[in-house]
């Protein structure tokens, strides 16, 4: 009985009952691999198979569970697990090896050198079994659910006080390489069917034993599960077209399959059609809504990117470290979409670097995009030193020098001069329409409006005004009234704020009741035109006009 | 955040004269597309499409990526997103076309947007896209961080790679937001080394932030030999900032942006946070000085926005009498374990590390 594996289970209702059926959990590291030869994918040659002498031991078993299940992700295709090495007393060192020949595959064979398996002594000289490890964590609720890693120390067998170094190991090791395609696996399987968080929990070595066991049994049944799971989707697309209609993940392991089969063979006529005509449809339109964020354009896209990486792949020279990192980067990518339903880390997609700089000529379509030119200065030598940057002059012949109306008249003095000198790019810049310019495209009863509103919603901790606002103007849309509220409503706040000695915040939008019944008698008194106001300023400016010109 | 302190800051640039000495150019909007050459697809498509009038509809969208509260909904935020990622991207391509040694971008730097979500008020990381773009152009970029907050967005996208080197100088700790960026986050794999943190307490002053500043960049271009740096200038490590809490004065500040334009690497230079609005202005405008090699005067010119500048209407910005909590020990630390760091990079990328030693 030992020795005869149960053959897999012909429809995926009867994973239930393989579990019961197979619930001592001997000999499960024989099945995964006779589903790995089954499959299309992995192309993992038939193990041999001997006959145990002895029921296998927990550890052993989970072993072997570990290789099974690496071996239907395609990893260790050319391991050779000799008979003698399927014992107890050899597990350890069995798992050592498995683990260095997965790294070795999974990373560039130079990270592999970067961590010594099996891995160096403790400080207090105990040797670490990581075989040991992996099981404890996971007892005790992974790395993130852990409580305290002095128990887990302890449960390996170790001195708590190791219980850090303990956790630094399970992080260099095990998290980043064997654990976390584990979960995700996990994750994946179990989205939907008999939830299996509750599988998660729990104590006891046997309890991930018998977790690693039935999703050792159910990595079996999703090929063959997964097939009629196509073929009922091809029978009934309509039924199947409900996003949600896959329980147990056998449509993303059908999209993960097909992936990987087109990655490692050339891509399909079709298929590299699709992508380019993408592509094609990109270059011309770039600000079409909808170009992407679709499934369609998300594998156009990392087609269109593997395609690439392949092409450049063979210019590259022979540097090992460009080698190592196409490496990496096509299996990050074949593994990123094994790992569909877990968010993208965080890193950005870097170009390579191919030793020299491209050649402008290749770039011609990026000089479309250096900014549209505004205002180029005529020449460095006619520059006046003392034109840059001179300060504001206190000593102006206005009648109240300092007050709000010589401020507001200098101002436009300035500006005025400004727009001289810029010529056209002052308008291209939009400062016509910055500071009180603002106002010139609302009339007086507008302006009125829009300061009684305020008035009658004088805001308390919420700028409640706004949506009235919004509202009552909705014709001049939203970008209109915030530049009003902000180049004039606002600096005329200010001003009056400054003119009253008040210690002014500038982030602090509440308003004094004082300056709304000021402004309402202020409204419509144009500042760009200071000679024609009607204030009793009106001497005083004309003055200043005649004093300037004499310059 | 008040965009507007953008507008004051472009006009305190232009009432000084200082159009007269430098090009200006308007960015063409960022396509959705070069967008996603960091983004994630689908972010970038939720941005694109969510409004204030809809967003009550997709609660679990906003959670998702992170909108909704420190990243309102509001209206045109996709625009807004659009330039100001534009205006760094057109920077980086002028600086690749070398048809500018200097690119500035005040619009820029918002350095904690992430490939999938917003974050501390960045919706889009202009900063990694601009450092994508130059990375088609140059072997080695570094970037540095002068914002009070760390630059949490930029370091985690170039995590893993020796091509970008980022260096970060931050407060950190007392749940200081983001609360990354201590001196141990130093990247991994081939990026490991490659990050610099520089975590500091309440109170920094002039003179001990710059001498840290000038000694630890010194030593970081002459290992690393970037041929490019992007230096993102966040208004709110000076004084008198509402949400910062370090002791810059203005001086102190641009003094940073003086030493890093004197190494004549092409420089592109960007805004970030700063929540004193009109400190803001006056900080940017010195620092557009100092890149043109030009003093202010003090006295503010007239301009529409003057009256922000009351009372004295100068571009000072006074010191706080505050404590200095950087002792000059922990300084002292701060340095030894960076320069430290820095001597593992032996050569410019490429050559092989060495293996990894389990420390404990």
């Amino acid at each position: 009985m030992v020795g005869s594996p149960a053959p897999p289970p012909s429809n995926s209702g009867s994973s239930a009952a393989a579990f019961k059926s197979n619930a001592s959990g001997l000999s499960p590291g024989l099945e995964p691999t006779q589903a790995a030869s089954a499959s299309p994918a992995a192309a993992a040659p038939p193990p041999p198979s001997p006959p145990p002498v002895r029921v296998p031991s927990v550890t052993l078993v989970a072993v072997l569970g570990v290789v099974g299940e690496l071996l239907a992700r395609g990893f260790l295709t050319r391991l050779e697990i000799r008979d003698a090495e399927r014992t107890d007393a050899r597990a350890p060192a069995l798992f050592d090896r498995v683990l260095a020949t997965f790294l070795a595959e999974a990373w560039d064979p130079e990270g592999a050198s970067r961590l010594p398996i099996p891995p160096p002594p403790l400080g207090d000289g105990s040797e670490v079994e990581l075989l040991r490890v992996l099981p404890a964590v996971r007892a005790h609720g992974g790395l993130a659910g852990v409580a305290s890693w002095a128990a887990v120390a302890e449960a390996v067998g170790l001195d708590p006080a190791t219980g850090t170094a303990v956790k630094i190991l399970y992080r260099k090791y095990l998290d980043q390489t064997l654990a976390k395609p584990l979960e995700v696996h996990k994750e994946v399987e179990s989205s939907g069917c008999n939830g299996g968080r509750s599988r998660r929990s729990g104590s006891g070595k046997d309890k991930f034993l018998s977790s690693l066991t039935k999703d050792l049994k159910r990595k079996r049944d999703p090929f063959v599960g997964m097939l009629n799971a196509v073929r009922q989707v091809a029978k009934n697309p309509a039924e199947a077209g409900m996003k949600n209609y896959d329980p147990c993940g056998y449509l993303n392991t059908a999209v993960w399959l097909r992936r990987h089969m087109f990655a490692a063979e050339c891509l399909s006529a079709e298929r590299l059609e699709g992508m380019l005509n993408w592509v094609r449809h990109a270059a011309k339109n770039p600000a079409e809504p909808g170009l992407i964020g679709t499934d369609d354009c998300d594998d156009h896209r990392s087609t269109a990117d593997m395609l690439r990486r392949e092409m450049r792949a063979n210019n590259i020279g022979s540097a090992s470290s460009q080698n190592g990192h196409y490496y990496e980067d096509a299996l990050r990518c074949i593994n990123k979409s094994s790992a569909s339903p877990i968010r993208p880390s965080g890193q950005a997609d870097i170009p390579e670097w191919t030793g020299k700089a491209p050649s402008r000529h290749d770039d011609r379509r990026a000089l479309r995009f250096l900014g549209e030119r505004i205002l180029i200065p005529e020449s460095n030598e006619a520059l006046d030193v003392g034109s840059i940057g001179k300060g504001r002059q206190d000593n102006c012949y206005c009648q109240s020098p300092g007050s709000i109306d010589c401020i507001r008249f200098h101002v436009a003095e300035k500006k005025d001069e400004l727009k001289r000198e810029l010529g056209s790019a002052f308008y291209k810049m939009g400062l016509h329409e910055t500071g009180e310019d603002a106002a010139h495209s609302w009339t007086k009863s507008e302006e009125r409006r829009f300061n009684t509103i305020i008035q009658e919603n004088l805001p308390s901790s919420e700028y409640n005004f706004w949506d009235i606002l919004r509202t009552a103007f909705r014709y001049k849309g939203s970008k209109a009234i915030a530049s009003y509220y902000h180049n004039v409503f606002q600096v005329q706040r200010r001003a009056y704020q400054n003119q009253l000695g008040l210690e002014a915040d500038s982030d602090d939008d509440s308003i004094e009741p004082g300056f709304l019944y000021s402004r309402q008698g202020n409204i419509g008194r144009s500042r760009s035109r200071p000679a024609a106001s009607s204030s009793g300023n009106g001497k005083a400016l004309r003055l200043c006009l005649i004093l300037i010109s004499d310059r | 955040m008040k965009p507007h302190r953008l507008c004051m800051t472009h006009h305190l640039v232009l009432s000084y004269g200082l159009h007269n000495k430098m090009e200006i150019y308007r960015p063409h909007k960022a396509y959705p597309i070069e967008l996603a050459q960091f983004h994630s697809a689908d972010y970038v498509e939720f941005l694109h499409r969510i409004t204030p009038e809809t967003k009550d509809l997709y609660a679990s969208e906003l959670t998702r990526y992170n909108l909704g509260e420190d990243c309102p909904v509001f209206d045109n935020l996709f625009e807004f997103c659009q330039i100001y990622a534009g205006g760094t991207l057109d920077a980086a391509r002028r600086l690749n076309h070398k048809t500018s040694d200097i690119a500035i971008n005040w619009a820029g730097g918002l350095h904690h947007a992430k490939k999938c979500e917003a974050s501390g008020f960045c919706y889009i990381n202009d900063l990694v896209l601009g450092i994508l773009e130059l990375l088609k152009y140059h072997a080695r970029v570094l970037y540095i961080d002068i914002d009070v907050h760390h630059g949490d967005g930029v370091e985690e996208a170039f995590y893993f790679t020796d091509r970008v080197m980022t260096v970060s100088f931050h407060k950190y700790g007392d749940l200081f937001f983001p609360g990354t960026g201590d001196i141990k986050d130093r990247g991994e794999r081939e990026g490991k080394y490659y990050a610099i943190n520089i975590p500091l307490k309440d109170g920094i002053d002039d003179a001990s932030f710059t001498r840290l500043f000038k000694t630890i960049i010194a030593k970081v271009v002459e290992t690393y030999l970037p041929g490019a740096i992007v230096l993102q200038c966040g208004a709110d490590s000076l004084a008198r900032d509402r949400l910062g809490c370090f002791n810059l004065s203005i001086e102190g500040h641009a003094e940073c942006v003086k030493f890093v334009k004197k190494f004549n690497i092409p420089l592109l230079v960007t805004g970030g946070g700063g929540y004193t609005k009109e400190n803001v202005a006056r900080c940017w405008a010195v620092e557009t000085g100092v890149l043109l090699d030009t003093e202010l005067p003090n006295e503010i010119p007239n301009n529409d926005y003057i009256e922000y500048f009351a009372p004295d209407y100068t571009l000072k910005v006074a010191n706080l009498n505050m404590d200095n909590l950087n002792s000059k020990t922990y300084l002292s630390s701060i340095k030894v374990q960076v320069m430290e760091s820095l001597r593992s990079i032996q050569h410019a990328p490429g050559v092989q590390m060495q293996e990894v030693r389990l420390s404990l």
